[in-house]
């Protein structure tokens, strides 16, 4: 069996048997199909067409230099571009807006959503953490399980679980905000989503563990730095990639019915 | 110097300056991305490359901002494409940044000194 071409040749055709018109095909193929769900039809299709023509263009003048047909084709996939890096640069540029935000135009629309929506819910953890410290601590009550029968199964240098409603509420703001982060992000950053949620985060991240450093020998901002690494980074790129890929079906789906009727 | 270095500093040079080229070709008339590029290639005579596909977001970015506008043009036997068309504002637009092209170049030509002769 020939080697396949790993240049955009699907694996069914040996490569003598390819037309330039395949390559051109399978090319614009691999250029659409990271816009389907997020760029409208007629956009995609104005995008293709112009692609085509361009592609088409080149060849002819590198077939008036001399080259094969087949030469041609794929000298002009190469002079135009790798289809995946130039379906995320057209994307990139369709999200950029004309009035945009210098923020925005340093760092990348993804990245500023992805980090104030992070920054946002670590304020909230934060502020219900320093809410526990303020308030006067409630009765002994507090405790889930009697402390001295608790240290005569542990050591006493292990904290007793408390169960207060305020260190409930904490745990649980520190569990639930990267499933809420991941939702608003994955509705609003459809591609690169997980390279916005670790740029986004990052910085949070870093935060918590100076600030975490800077209070010992106080533990719980350091224990929500290790939440954030543990938790939140795995989850939250979890539910963004299951919203986005949602978001892009439905409106895939959408598309089909509109296109039926 | 090496052929890769080179490329870099050329690539990172026409960053950034690819728009005031599209601008100026398009002052002296309309044409669609392909030609637009080859034009490029042909008045630099192929020293500023790049990969072509990346000319269409910056053609679309033009077109947001109001400095080209853009029309399907149907050639009979031909597949239809996209012609570009400069602006009034496009025209302004292109007009600042040469002013800015030129006060930058002359002072890189003070700084570096002399002639491109004398350079050498």
């Amino acid at each position: 069996m020939n080697k396949p071409n790993l240049l955009y040749l699907t694996e069914t055709k040996r490569e003598d048997e390819v037309e330039p018109n395949d390559l051109f095909d399978h090319y614009l193929d691999c250029l659409v199909v990271g816009w389907m769900g997020i760029v409208p039809p007629e956009q995609r299709r104005r995008w293709k067409e112009e692609t085509r023509f361009h592609l088409d263009r080149l060849k002819e003048d590198l077939e008036r230099s001399g080259m094969t047909q087949r030469d041609a084709a794929k000298e002009a996939i190469h002079q135009y571009g790798n289809p995946a890096e130039m379906s995320q640069i057209l994307l990139a540029s369709y999200f950029r807006k004309k009035e945009e935000g210098k923020w925005v135009k340093r760092f990348g629309y993804g990245n500023i959503i992805a980090f104030s929506t992070f920054a946002a819910l670590q304020i909230v953890c934060l502020a219900v953490f320093q809410l526990r410290v303020l308030l006067p601590s409630e009765s002994a009550l507090n405790y889930a399980v009697n402390p001295v029968i608790f240290h005569s199964v542990f050591p006493d240098s292990v904290p007793v679980p408390e169960f207060s409603v305020l260190y409930s509420l904490s745990l649980v703001v520190a569990l639930i905000s990267p499933l809420v982060a991941g939702t608003m992000i994955g509705k609003k950053v459809m591609t690169q989503t997980a390279k916005a949620i670790i740029n986004g985060l990052l910085p949070c991240l870093l935060y918590t563990l100076v600030a975490g450093l800077l209070l010992l020998p106080s533990r719980e901002v350091l224990l929500f730095g290790l939440i954030q690494v543990v938790w939140w980074i795995p989850s939250s790129i979890s539910v963004a990639l299951a919203v986005a890929w949602a978001t892009k079906n439905a409106a895939i789906r959408k598309e089909a019915e509109g296109i039926a009727l | 110097m090496g052929n890769e270095k080179h490329d870099l500093m050329a690539a990172n040079l026409l960053r950034g300056n690819t728009g005031i080229l599209v601008l100026a070709i398009l002052r002296t008339g309309a044409a669609h991305g392909y030609a637009i590029a080859s034009e490029i290639a042909k008045r630099s005579e192929n020293a500023l490359s790049f990969k072509q596909g990346t000319l269409y977001p910056l053609l679309h970015e033009l077109e947001r901002d109001g400095f080209i506008t853009s029309e399907w043009q149907i050639v009979e036997g031909e597949r239809p494409r996209r012609v570009y068309t400069l602006t009034e504002s496009g025209s302004k637009e292109l007009s600042e940044r040469l002013e800015l092209w030129n006060s930058f170049n002359q002072a890189m030509t003070q700084v570096i000194g002399g002639t491109p002769d004398e350079q050498t």
